[in-house]
């Protein structure tokens, strides 16, 4: 993984120092709320219901053993004792003290990290398929270009200012699994006819209050013009984006109202006067110099055949460990290792959250098991990306000893919730409490496995956060003369075939949309075919039966 | 108008002849006359191409008007002056600005700022100091980071 070197280092202390004396006049008074909230943002601190909060950002989800013990370590010392990771790759302290804020990011310095860009209308952190480099259906691993894209956009000097949040999605894999078409740019990276790397650009994706699947501007272009493309791109929605209301400012509203054809035509004019002032030889260099940090660990082989015999006795021996190996464990691209899910949704538990003994436990894992390597996912969950197979047994226990082992990666009790009311100041409705209740009702049932793939997501209000567009029951958080109430969406995907999911009718308190939940999962066993999934099933028969067996009177 | 330089970090009084100046914020043009000679070019952050391109000629500054300290246009308005129009003259910001655009400004391609008020301008040229390190290429002649690391000279910068 990517090393900072002295030029990143500096960067960093850079910021913090002009943060710290933000902090000290703000404090002093000397520096007014309005002003401060301008720099705050620009460093990723938030003024939330109760306290500030912290957003750091782990770019493309890769980080290593020695940073998670400085979260670990910072959450003791700064916060509560717990961190959260959330659905971009970050993890969010939620009780630090502003005067504090200045030491926490030194700490993070410590180790390389960062909440640079965390906020803001700038571009934001870098998010990536969570199984980049080790996933078995990869062509391209994207993240050497997602580090080039941290950098580039790192206080660009022109795009600073945007309209608003910008967000930039990569992946190189068949499957998407990093939603690149919910973005305000996906990147899909793969190899042309003669194996040179390429580029599809997607742009005007995003959810929101406007939900929108993203359109392709431009299939095929060289991995040496990408950030040119990405310039001309940022360059054309900055200048002719929608300043006059936040709602309309994504670059998805431009894309909207005047086309994918106007935006190609408009940023085609750029590229070559762009490119002029590009040093393509020297970015060439300077791509070759990440990528020699992403060659991956050296991992001794391993012998399949003896890894999956281990597996299989160990399955026979325990039901539980069995189930773990279905639902978190994937094939490493290596034969003879897996890559692990390391589910955060303890059924009832809050989705996201890790206490910091927790965060220690999963550096010490993966020092031993992982080449002391971690990832965090878009769906609040961590990843070991690199466990020999015949270790899984002994991992399994480590994770049953740190409360970890939970065996629901993509089932039902798997959800994804924002932060909500609970600790929002933009939220309508509680989403960490009804996420509980929901998780904790489906997993009763006792059904969770045969009713199998199910996303749920839940948003506390219009931002969208926890992508309860793009989950096959979206909830979302609305507020209705001053009582919480929920909303009901049903067939969204973020994959290739990404779709937005579409409200059913009227909204639930939040013991209907429990039972409503509940009600969808009925319906979707009774009507599914053989290997049907919840998307599928809803493009097929609608959903008039979902809203029938809903709204039925009582 | 104070006139506070990106570059210098000096703060000297602006002094621009309201008679030499064009001023197309709001769509009002009033072209002078050729022999009245250079002008300055005031333009709005949403500016056309059409509205503007015959007269950066005789523009001997061009002057963008930020409408609020957020408008992050008038950094792409200056870096497509100098990119596309090869404008070669000097570029300066006025409106409601912060100083913590600076930096960004001058790597866009701005000169100067301008200032109604002045005492802000010690906090400009903090800003200015404390920002060493930049990863793009820009139109300022400092080099990225990239050109450091890989030993590079500069190319392509317009001032």
């Amino acid at each position: 993984m990517y090393r900072p070197d002295d030029y990143d280092h500096r960067l960093i202390r850079e910021r913090i120092a002009e943060f710290r004396e933000a902090v000290r006049q703000r404090l002093d008074g000397t520096l007014s709320d309005e002003a401060f909230k301008l720099i705050r943002q620009m460093h990723g601190v938030y003024l939330q219901l109760h306290a500030y909060m912290l957003r750091v950002a782990i770019p493309y989800g890769t980080f290593d053993a020695r940073q998670m013990r400085a979260l670990a370590d910072i959450a003791r010392r700064f916060d509560r004792g717990y961190g959260h990771f959330t659905t971009r790759q970050n993890i969010q302290y939620n009780w630090p003290r502003l005067d504090e804020i200045p030491d926490v990011l030194e700490a993070l310095a410590e180790v390389g990290m960062h909440s640079i860009q965390t906020s803001g209308n700038c571009i934001r952190n870098v998010t990536a398929d969570p199984f980049a480099g080790v996933a078995a259906d990869e062509a391209v691993d994207p993240r050497p270009w997602a580090e080039l894209i941290r950098q580039w956009s790192s206080r660009h000097p022109e795009f600073s200012f945007l309209p608003r949040k910008f967000k930039i999605a990569v992946t190189g894999a068949a499957q998407d699994r990093a939603a690149i078409r919910f973005h305000d740019i996906g990147l899909r990276f793969r190899r042309d006819d003669a194996d040179r790397v390429v580029v599809d650009i997607l742009v005007g994706g995003g959810q929101g209050r406007t939900p929108m699947v993203a359109r392709t501007l431009r299939e095929g272009v060289p991995e040496a013009e990408l950030l040119v493309w990405l310039e001309a791109i940022l360059h054309v929605y900055n200048r002719w984006g929608r300043r006059d209301h936040p709602f309309k400012a994504r670059i998805k509203i431009l894309v909207h109202e005047r086309g994918i054809d106007w935006l190609r035509r408009e940023v085609e004019a750029r590229v070559g006067e762009i490119a002029a002032g590009f040093d393509a030889a020297l970015i060439a260099e300077e791509l070759a110099r990440i990528q020699a940090h992403f060659a991956g660990p050296d991992l001794p082989p391993r012998d399949e055949e003896e890894g999956g015999f281990a597996l299989a006795r160990a399955a026979a021996r325990s039901p539980d460990f069995a189930r773990f190996l279905r639902h978190n464990v994937v094939r490493h691209r290596l034969p003879g290792h897996r890559v692990v899910t390391v589910s955060l949704k303890p059924p009832g538990g809050i989705p996201g959250d890790i206490s910091a003994d927790q965060m220690d436990g999963i550096a010490r894992l993966a020092e031993r098991w992982s080449a002391g390597e971690i990832r965090a996912t878009c769906q609040q969950n961590l990843v070991l990306p690199h466990v020999p197979a015949a270790a899984l047994p002994a991992l399994w226990q480590a994770l049953k000893a740190l409360g970890l082992h939970h065996a629901n990666v993509g089932l039902a009790s798997d959800i994804v919730a924002c932060p909500g009311l609970d600790y929002c100041v933009l939220a309508n409705a509680r989403s960490i409490p009804l996420a509980q209740r929901i998780s904790e009702r489906l997993v009763a049932r006792g059904d969770e496995e045969a009713v199998g793939r199910l996303a749920i997501r839940i948003s506390g209000c219009i931002n969208a956060c926890a992508h309860h567009h793009a989950a096959d029951i979206g909830v979302l958080g609305v507020d209705r003369k001053g009582e919480e109430r929920y909303q009901l969406l049903l067939g969204g995907r973020a994959d290739e075939a990404a779709a937005t999911a579409r409200i059913t009718g009227p909204g639930f308190d939040e013991d209907g949309i429990v039972r409503a939940v509940e009600t969808v999962v009925d319906v979707w066993l009774a009507e599914r075919r053989e290997g049907e999934d919840f998307a599928d099933t809803c493009a097929r028969i609608g959903l008039a039966p979902f809203k029938e067996a809903l709204y039925a009177p009582a | 108008m104070h006139r506070l330089d990106l570059k210098t970090g000096a703060l000297v009084e602006d002094r621009r002849p309201a008679d030499h100046l064009v001023d197309l914020v709001d769509g009002r043009a009033p072209l002078p006359a050729p022999e009245a000679g250079d002008f300055t070019l005031r333009l709005g952050a949403d500016a056309l191409d059409e509205d503007f391109a015959g007269l950066l000629d005789r523009a001997a500054r061009v002057e963008i008007l930020a409408r609020d300290f957020k408008d992050g246009r008038v950094a792409s308005l200056a870096r497509h002056l100098r990119r596309h129009f090869r404008y070669g003259n000097e570029i300066v910001v006025s409106g409601p600005l912060v100083p913590q655009m600076a930096d960004f400004l001058r790597r866009s391609g701005v000169d100067a700022v301008l200032l109604a008020d002045p005492r802000p301008a010690g906090h400009w040229r903090m800003v200015i100091e404390r920002a060493q390190v930049w990863f793009q290429f820009a139109e300022d002649a400092r080099p990225s980071v990239p050109e450091l690391r890989h030993g590079r000279s500069r190319r392509g910068a317009t001032t």
